[in-house]
């Protein structure tokens, strides 16, 4: 089925998009099947989580010409955009049940809805994606059977002279995918036993071998996930699955459209719970009642990288520019500390900063969003390293 | 390393309350928290006055409660000089004030507490020198670059003298975790007020408002509320200084206008990247000189020459 051809159906209802799902995806197959590859025509289901904390009537995206309907379904929307001077229209399907986390589903390109989907998260106000820093995406790798993985990194906000990889962009498929993505993850510990050698050939290797863990930030994962547990495997409905840190969910293959709805619907509750749990339970709150105290408490991220100039890191992050859209003023300010009182430009909220030479720890206000720090966990996992880790929970881990 | 002598001596104070607020709060990050992990928990800080059991006023800087133990801690961070008059007043604090005040205890009948004084590494000598002619008992703390110590007395719960002396990194107390207090110097309150300002303008997505001072100071004190009205007038009068300071001072006129305690905030095209760091790099520019013209002013005092031989 072709774009056009979906463009043509009346959608009213959840249940006729599911079958509009539905049918795309056996069709996808179907034609995969029989010719043994995908075809580049044939448009995959992708779907994409986006935080929201403003009514979808009011979507206004710079550049662009939105309309929104509204369908039979009080709660499902569509959106048809089009690019300001093209006349090509696309169309969304958003899910808003959930009014914070929207699920938007396309079939159109990603070449066409990326741009929009992208533009709607991070230069509209009150919108943003839903961040999976490493650890949280890693998470998908046990629901099924691993196929790729994506390692996407840009450097930002490391010094000129240290910076050894300044972007990498590398996509490995096959089983053994993950091994390699291990095998990056362990390079430090392969370069603290090879120093113990005392052979100065190795060093600068084993250097641009530290450089590329602290670059290689898992940034997608594909995974084959089955729908049942029929014993013959040949026989069991699955889902080829892409993931993306930013909250991409490209359907690639399969037979399975339930599952891929399940795995969104899944995904949405177990990300907001945490994003829920940051708001209720470690921003910084001061009671009502009387008397007078303090809940909760500050997070903080360790990095396996040092930074070598505060002054400069710290000026990057509260640049007002992207990728952090964090404005702050600089409190107080030594060789080896910065304390920052700064504001969300993603949605107005009031956040603080201390940046040290190997840690930062960050406070979230009452009443500032808990995605604030799952963003700013995973912006430091793709620009400056990868092997950040966040701390602060007392029994396992927030992401 | 942060240097006390570069602060002015109310951030002093605040900073001596976020080390020991620190010390009680669950993850504070490289920072140790024994209070924490003994079981005690915020309960009151920075409260306005309240009564001892002779009916006279005391305003302890924190609170920390222990409900299994039945016990509390009340501590007095001392930036500057100490009082015996207030030393007095702690002394006639009784179990029975701390269950009118509210404290968190299991059994109000056992409830013990001790009171406890807390200095910075700059005045400790001077105040156990002074502590040592009065009469009280009260376990005095300081604040030191490398660890927490207890300089004299023990608390009556001996659980607590265990975990002295804490090792800290001076650098590392939590500062944020009270970012801003009732007697914060002026370039503290105009950090708040800048941050304050564009929070509200996101909020309102409207690249021009009018806001009353007062709505300014709930924001940076969500706990305004529970603030008493003799404190409440002090903090009011300090942000409308500080504002009147602002709008005179010719550094911010195209983004604050303020008369009659109502601020007329505007920043043009506010979404804009350039006009943010337009209007970031003037406010870090008039805080710096602010910061700048208070340590000065500091240093110029009689008083802050004393301090600063300890």
């Amino acid at each position: 089925m072709s774009e056009k051809d979906i463009d043509k159906k009346e959608i009213n209802n959840r249940r006729e998009f599911f079958k509009l799902l539905e049918q795309n995806i056996m069709d996808t197959y179907e034609r995969e099947k029989e010719y043994q590859y995908l075809i580049k025509d044939l448009n995959m289901v992708k779907s994409y989580l986006v935080e929201s904390h403003d009514s979808i009537k009011r979507l206004d995206i710079e550049g662009y010409d939105v309309n929104v309907e509204e369908t039979n379904d009080s709660t499902f929307f569509i959106v048809k955009f089009r690019k300001n001077g093209f006349e090509n229209i696309k169309r969304l399907y958003v899910d808003t049940m959930d009014e914070r986390f929207w699920t938007i589903h396309t079939v159109a390109k990603s070449g066409s809805v990326d741009p929009f989907i992208n533009k709607l998260a991070k230069k509209t106000l009150k919108k943003d994606h839903v961040w999976f820093p490493v650890q949280y995406l890693e998470r998908f790798k046990k629901m099924g059977e691993s196929r790729s993985i994506t390692l996407k990194y840009s450097e930002i906000l490391g010094d000129e002279e240290e910076e050894l990889i300044s972007d990498l962009s590398m996509k490995l498929w096959g089983g053994a995918s993950s091994d390699v993505y291990s095998l990056i993850n362990q390079l430090p510990e392969l370069k603290s036993l090879l120093e113990k050698t005392d052979d100065t050939k190795w060093i600068d290797i084993l250097n641009v071998c530290e450089s590329l863990s602290h670059s290689s930030p898992l940034s997608g994962i594909g995974v084959k996930i089955f729908a049942d547990e029929h014993e013959n495997i040949e026989e069991r409905n699955f889902i080829l699955e892409e993931v993306n840190y930013n909250g991409k969910f490209t359907a690639r293959g399969g037979n399975s459209i339930s599952e891929h709805l399940y795995l969104l619907r899944k995904t949405k509750e177990q990300y907001s719970d945490v994003i829920q749990f940051i708001e209720d339970e470690i921003s910084i709150q001061f009671k009502k009642s009387s008397p007078l105290g303090i809940t909760g408490h500050p997070l903080t991220i360790i990095l396996t990288r040092p930074i070598q100039d505060l002054g400069k890191f710290t000026g990057e992050v509260i640049s007002c520019k992207e990728p952090f859209r964090i404005w702050g003023l600089t409190r107080d300010r030594s060789e080896d500390y910065v304390g920052i009182t700064g504001v969300d430009l993603h949605n107005g909220d009031k956040i603080n900063l201390e940046v040290y030479e190997d840690w930062i720890r960050l406070y979230l206000p009452k009443g500032g969003c808990g995605n604030t720090i799952a963003r700013f966990y995973s912006l430091i996992q793709h620009n400056y390293d990868s092997n950040a880790v966040l701390e602060g929970v007392e029994h396992g881990q927030l992401f | 390393m942060v240097n006390y002598s570069e602060k002015v001596p109310e951030e002093k104070h605040r900073i001596l309350i976020c080390a020991i607020l620190g010390l009680s709060i669950k993850n504070p990050g490289r920072y140790p928290n024994p209070f924490f992990d003994k079981g005690y928990r915020i309960n009151v800080f920075e409260w306005d006055a309240v009564t001892n059991s002779k009916g006279e006023m005391v305003a302890p800087d924190i609170i920390l409660a222990n409900e299994d133990r039945n016990n509390s801690i009340i501590f007095d961070c001392k930036s500057g000089k100490s009082d015996k008059d207030q030393a007095e007043r702690y002394d006639s604090v009784e179990k029975e004030d701390l269950v009118d005040w509210g404290i968190s205890t299991k059994n109000p009948r056992e409830l013990t507490h001790d009171i406890s004084f807390v200095s910075s590494f700059e005045n400790g000598g001077k105040i156990r020198n002074t502590f040592n002619q009065w009469p009280y008992d009260f376990p005095v703390i300081q604040v030191g670059r490398s660890n927490i110590e207890k300089l004299m007395n023990d608390f009556k719960n001996e659980g607590i003298n265990d975990i002295f002396p804490i090792d800290i990194d001076f650098k590392n107390i939590p500062k944020y975790i009270y970012p801003v207090g009732k007697k914060s110097p002026e370039h503290i309150i105009m950090d708040e007020i800048m941050r304050t300002l564009l929070h509200k303008m996101y909020k309102n997505e409207k690249s021009i408002f009018k806001i009353k001072i007062e709505e300014i100071i709930k924001d940076v004190f969500p706990y305004w509320d529970k603030i008493g009205l003799s404190t409440k007038e002090k903090i009011l009068d300090n942000f409308d200084r500080v504002m009147n300071m602002a709008a005179d001072s010719g550094l911010l006129e195209e983004y604050i206008d303020y008369e009659d305690k109502v601020t007329v905030f505007k920043i043009p095209n506010y979404q804009n990247t350039r006009s943010l760091q337009s209007f970031q790099s003037k406010s870090m520019k008039y805080i710096r000189k602010l910061r700048k013209d208070y340590v000065q002013k500091r240093l110029d005092a009689d008083e802050w020459g004393s301090v600063e031989h300890h």
